[in-house]
């Protein structure tokens, strides 16, 4: 019935036409000769997006729902594990992969966040792209057709599922649906996958590649491959000088330079890699795995975990909870069991475990009140220098061998005398480091040189293949022998007398198709409103007929006055805080911010729009603003200084950041002789410590950043409100990260807590810029009092 | 001579206002004097652009190093061709009978002043058969009718019209003999020219049985920028030496109109 309002109203209006013999119908012919048909457009679609409104209207009062089948057991979450091994570059299966992802996905709650993760010979997680890790299925299947999918030529292994599994009882905390898709070799460990709790698509399985056997024939200037006939017919790879394509993979792949990776390069994406193109990491093969293993997670674990990445040829694995798994361990504070298998091992110990070794005392260093004499004690003393620590433990090591000591007696290698294994251990707590883990100028030297030397010791080398490669495909350059010699270089091997064909992709021996895979999962109803989906078509048909209102002059006027309304209340803005920066702004504390401001969205329900950069005259936009640079500041335009004070008098906040976090910078000088000009007769002063800054969200004493250089802020204060406010220990510098997620700055000298400080201070300046004194209103006097006394 | 009867009492009611309206202009004119080509030397007046350089005056210009045309009485006998735009569109509100009352009033002067003249293809016609043919008269000027009328030499030719045409269907106009001049009269009603419809209207050709149903609001503009491209057109058709042209509108007065086209003769 809505509906058909427009409709009856257009009828309507074309009974009651108006009719005009016109002298200049010439004139008008000779127009529509050229727009008739624009004008009709014009009419027909003003009156079908009235309709749509109309109809959108009462649809979104009406609230109708949809039914939907959902998976029962993903209601508290879900993990969907995708194989990304080599296997899955034969024939379509990554589309057929993707296909059923986006199947599972439409299956799953609307209501449940879940994870998707890759897996091949470890486990990684697939973010979206403003870095989250958890989503609903929908905000997933938005992403998919962004993320590009790096497939590996690494095999699948158990200890990447098991990693992956792992990760998602650490990421939830609680049993979730675990989904896995992949073309599962039957030789897959199922027992495992049972254990895990692990949900497998899979079907029937249609191939089997036969082993190759080969035999050659040395020429002058080139080998001849012979192959008995059966191998030949049954194989899937045509050996015979060239390598057939073997899968489609989308392209371009994303690159990780350090892993075992092989890529397509840009081209004939259709092709394997080793048609006509050829591209190695050889430098992939020298970094070495290490596994970072910990009960739970830690700042001195965080700290670790850092300083490991930042080492050039290591490959962090962080582990957490479970077993330890991997050939080069490190264990970090509590796990007493032995590991027989791995090769390598490295203890740091906690403050209540020794590992597997049996304590026999603890020296420990408590109060601040002990001579010089006791304190140097506490300087174990390494090549590079003292490493100063609150404690360390002293062992019994029966059945062990020490081989190196601190010069203070603490062990750090040892060897087991039945199997001659060499073990590494730290025996203090790295909590206990009373400098900064990432910045001490001592610990990180000495920690990457026994890092060589743990990785790189012969008697825990391994076992090499002594493979010689007779013929290579070829590459970019030569690979390294000790690539060849692992037979990890495609091409043919030989090894005593047997040959053996190492493909470019090696397919595994058995596969599984797609098409028929199933979900045992139980399937219940939900009921989805559709009124979020309608109330956006009626917003697009608004601004679809605001835009068509544009065409007349009283349109237009009516169409500015509605903006300028919405402008005005807000709604245009989506009602979100903007954070400024002042352009130039150093581009890492710009980063920095962005970081700090997503990281505010996601863990609280503060609401900042993004921060952007803004001119003086945009100030007004953003109820602070915020500078930092490295160099001397050159200050406002004089026609701009008006602009700021007047902004400055009206509420705004200005917060500057020293990123060079030194007293008396150049920038902060600059900055005074600036506000001389835009505030004259005002100076920065300190800004006491019990001011509401420092109990405008979290309650701090001190301030921080990443070097304490001032204890203090300063600001300039207008009708006792700040302004202005100046921080020099560089507040956003702290808080930057990288990448990959580790911080980029280490800071000093308090370590993690002085990087949370940081991270508090900075909301706490959002917050007083955004509420001013609210916190000194006398309701909250009770509760900041009792806070204190705790 | 159209043999069709006409209403004789509207006949001499037509006349009466043409002679009232001729009789106004010719008081007007004789108190100026009616400047143009001529034989009898009336005066010397500085030279301005438009002027015919036939009429330079070259021994002024010896002399005072200045440039001076000759302005003639008009003497000699004048011919006049005036053609009336007869079609439907003319029709619209108030415009045909300015017409009819302009051209009218073109017969009644050439008349009065002895002059030959001549009302469309119709030669040798009376001051009565010319406002029977205006009265009666309902159809299109036909161009190649015209085109085909030998014009005498030393002709006045005006077009009365509204130009609702293709301006190009004039271009035979540029041959006419050198001594004969050409003025095209626009005769437009005000809506026409100002377009002040509102509203969703309904606009019906009165040539044909076409309609048009258009937003009024929605067109103005490019209707208002159509109108100026045709006078644009005309007037660029009468930069070229001999024409001129003069834009009436219908709900003007006419003894003014005349006046001002006979002051810019």
């Amino acid at each position: 019935m809505a509906a058909a309002v427009p409709i009856i109203i257009a009828l309507w209006n074309r009974k009651k036409l108006r009719k005009e013999a016109f002298g200049g119908f010439y004139l008008l012919q000779k127009i529509l000769e050229s727009s008739s048909k624009k004008i009709r457009i014009y009419e027909l679609i003003k009156m079908i997006n009235r309709v749509v409104m109309i109809l959108a209207l009462v649809l979104v009062f009406a609230d109708p729902i949809r039914t939907v089948l959902r998976m029962a057991g993903a209601q508290e979450g879900f993990a969907i594990i995708l194989d990304v091994s080599r296997s899955m570059q034969q024939g379509n299966l990554i589309d057929l992969q993707r296909d059923r992802l986006k199947e599972v996905l439409k299956r799953m709650p609307s209501s449940s966040r879940g994870v998707i993760m890759a897996v091949a010979d470890d486990c990684s997680f697939i973010h979206l792209s403003n870095k989250q890790q958890t989503a609903n299925a929908q905000a997933w299947t938005q992403e998919l057709s962004r993320i590009r999918l790096g497939y590996e030529n690494t095999h699948l292994t158990t200890r990447g599922l098991s990693s992956c599994s792992h990760a998602v009882q650490s990421l939830f905390g609680r049993d979730i649906l675990k989904i896995f898709i992949s073309p599962l070799a039957k030789t897959f460990d199922e027992v495992l996958l049972e254990k895990l709790s692990v949900e497998v698509l899979q079907t029937e399985p249609v191939s089997r590649r036969p082993e190759i056997q080969v035999s050659e024939l040395v020429g002058e200037s080139s080998v001849q491959f012979q192959f008995d006939e059966e191998s030949v017919n049954a194989s899937l790879i045509d050996i015979r000088g060239r390598v057939e394509p073997l899968g489609r993979v989308a392209s371009p792949l994303e690159i990780f330079p350090d892993r075992l990776v092989w890529l397509w390069l840009q081209g004939d994406s259709a092709m394997d890699p080793w048609v006509n193109q050829s591209f190695f990491s050889v430098r992939s093969f020298q970094a070495h795995e290490v596994n970072l293993w910990a009960q739970r997670e830690t700042e001195a674990y965080i700290s670790l975990l850092t300083a490991l990445r930042a080492h050039p040829r290591i490959k962090v694995i962080r582990q957490i909870g479970g077993e330890p798994v991997g050939d080069n361990i490190v264990l970090y504070h509590n796990y007493s069991r032995q590991i027989p298998n791995a090769r390598r091992l490295w203890y740091f110990l906690g403050e209540h475990s020794t590992g597997p070794f049996e304590g026999r005392d603890v020296k420990r260093w408590t109060s601040g009140g002990l001579s010089s004499d006791v304190r140097k004690s506490f300087q174990m003393k390494s090549e590079n220098g003292p490493i100063f620590i609150k404690q360390y433990h002293l062992l019994k090591l029966d059945g062990l061998d020490v081989i190196e000591t601190f010069d203070d007696g603490a062990p750090f290698l040892l060897q087991d005398r039945s199997s001659s294994k060499k073990i590494w251990i730290s025996p203090f707590d790295l909590e206990d480091l009373t400098t900064d883990f990432t910045l001490e100028p001592t610990f990180i030297p000495y920690l990457f040189r026994r890092l060589d030397e743990w990785l790189n010791e012969e008697s825990a080398g391994g076992e090499l293949v002594e493979a010689e490669l007779i013929w290579g495909l070829p590459g970019h350059g030569e690979p390294l022998s000790e690539v060849t010699r692992q037979k990890k270089w495609p091409g043919l091997y030989r090894q005593q007398d047997q040959y053996e064909m190492i493909g470019p992709i090696d397919l595994p021996q058995e596969y599984y198709h797609f098409e028929k895979m199933t979900s045992n999962q139980e399937l219940v109803q939900e009921n989805i409103s559709l009124r979020p989906t309608f109330f956006q078509i009626l917003m697009a048909s608004i601004f679809v007929e605001l835009f068509l209102c544009l065409l007349t002059l009283k349109s237009f006027m009516a169409s500015i006055f509605l903006i300028f309304i919405l402008t005005s209340s807000g709604l245009w803005a989506g009602q979100k805080n903007v954070v400024g920066m002042l352009g130039a702004m150093e581009a890492n504390r710009q980063v920095a911010l962005e970081q700090l401001i997503a990281q505010i969205a996601r863990q609280s329900n503060l609401d900042f729009a993004s921060p952007r950069l803004v001119r003086p005259q945009e100030f007004w936009k953003a109820p602070v603003v915020f500078f930092s640079s490295d160099k001397e500041w050159a200050g406002f335009e004089p026609s701009e200084r008006e602009i700021v004070r007047d902004y400055l008098d009206r509420g705004g906040l200005l917060i500057f950041d020293d990123p060079l976090a030194i007293r008396d910078s150049s920038f902060f000088k600059s900055v005074q002789r600036e506000f001389e000009k835009v505030l004259p007769g005002r100076t920065f002063q300190e800004i006491p410590k019990d001011d509401v800054v420092f109990r405008s969200f979290y309650m701090l004493n001190e301030v921080s950043g990443r070097r304490l250089s001032s204890p203090h802020l300063e600001g300039i204060s207008i009708d006792n409100r700040w302004a202005v406010i100046f921080s020099f220990n560089d507040l956003l510098g702290a808080s930057l990260r990288a990448a990959g997620g580790d911080f980029v700055f280490s800071v000093s000298p308090f370590g993690m807590m002085q990087r949370i400080l940081s991270q508090r201070l900075l909301l706490n300046l959002l917050m007083y810029g955004l509420t001013l004194h609210y916190k000194d209103d006398a309701i909250h006097l009770p509760h900041i009092l009792r806070r204190r006394v705790k | 001579m159209t043999g069709i009867s006409i209403d004789e009492e509207a006949l001499s009611e037509f006349a009466r206002q043409i002679q009232l309206i001729g009789g106004h202009v010719l008081d007007g004119l004789q108190a100026s004097k009616r400047f143009g080509l001529g034989v009898e030397y009336h005066s010397t007046v500085p030279y301005s652009s438009g002027d015919d350089l036939r009429r330079i005056d070259w021994k002024r210009l010896a002399s005072s190093d200045r440039l001076y045309v000759q302005k003639f009485d008009k003497e000699e006998k004048s011919n006049w061709h005036i053609i009336c735009d007869f079609s439907p569109s003319m029709s619209y509100e108030s415009k045909r009978d300015y017409a009819n009352r302009f051209s009218a009033s073109l017969c009644f002067l050439a008349n009065a002043f002895n002059d030959r003249w001549q009302l469309n293809e119709f030669s040798g016609a009376s001051l009565r058969d010319a406002f029977e043919i205006l009265l009666l008269r309902n159809s299109a000027v036909d161009f190649k009718k015209i085109s085909t009328i030998e014009f005498f030499k030393n002709s006045i030719v005006i077009l009365v019209s509204d130009f609702f045409f293709d301006i190009d269907e004039l271009k035979f106009l540029e041959n006419l003999d050198a001594s004969s001049q050409v003025h095209f009269v626009q005769v437009l009603d005000k809506k026409e020219s100002e377009f002040p419809f509102e509203g969703v209207i309904q606009f019906r050709d009165m040539e044909s049985p076409r309609k048009l149903t258009l937003d009024a609001r929605v067109v103005r503009g490019r209707y208002l920028k159509k109108m100026q491209d045709l006078e644009d057109d005309l007037r660029r058709l009468t930069m070229k030496p001999r024409l001129r042209s003069f834009v009436a509108g219908s709900n003007d007065s006419i003894h003014q109109d005349l006046f001002n086209f006979f002051e810019d003769l």
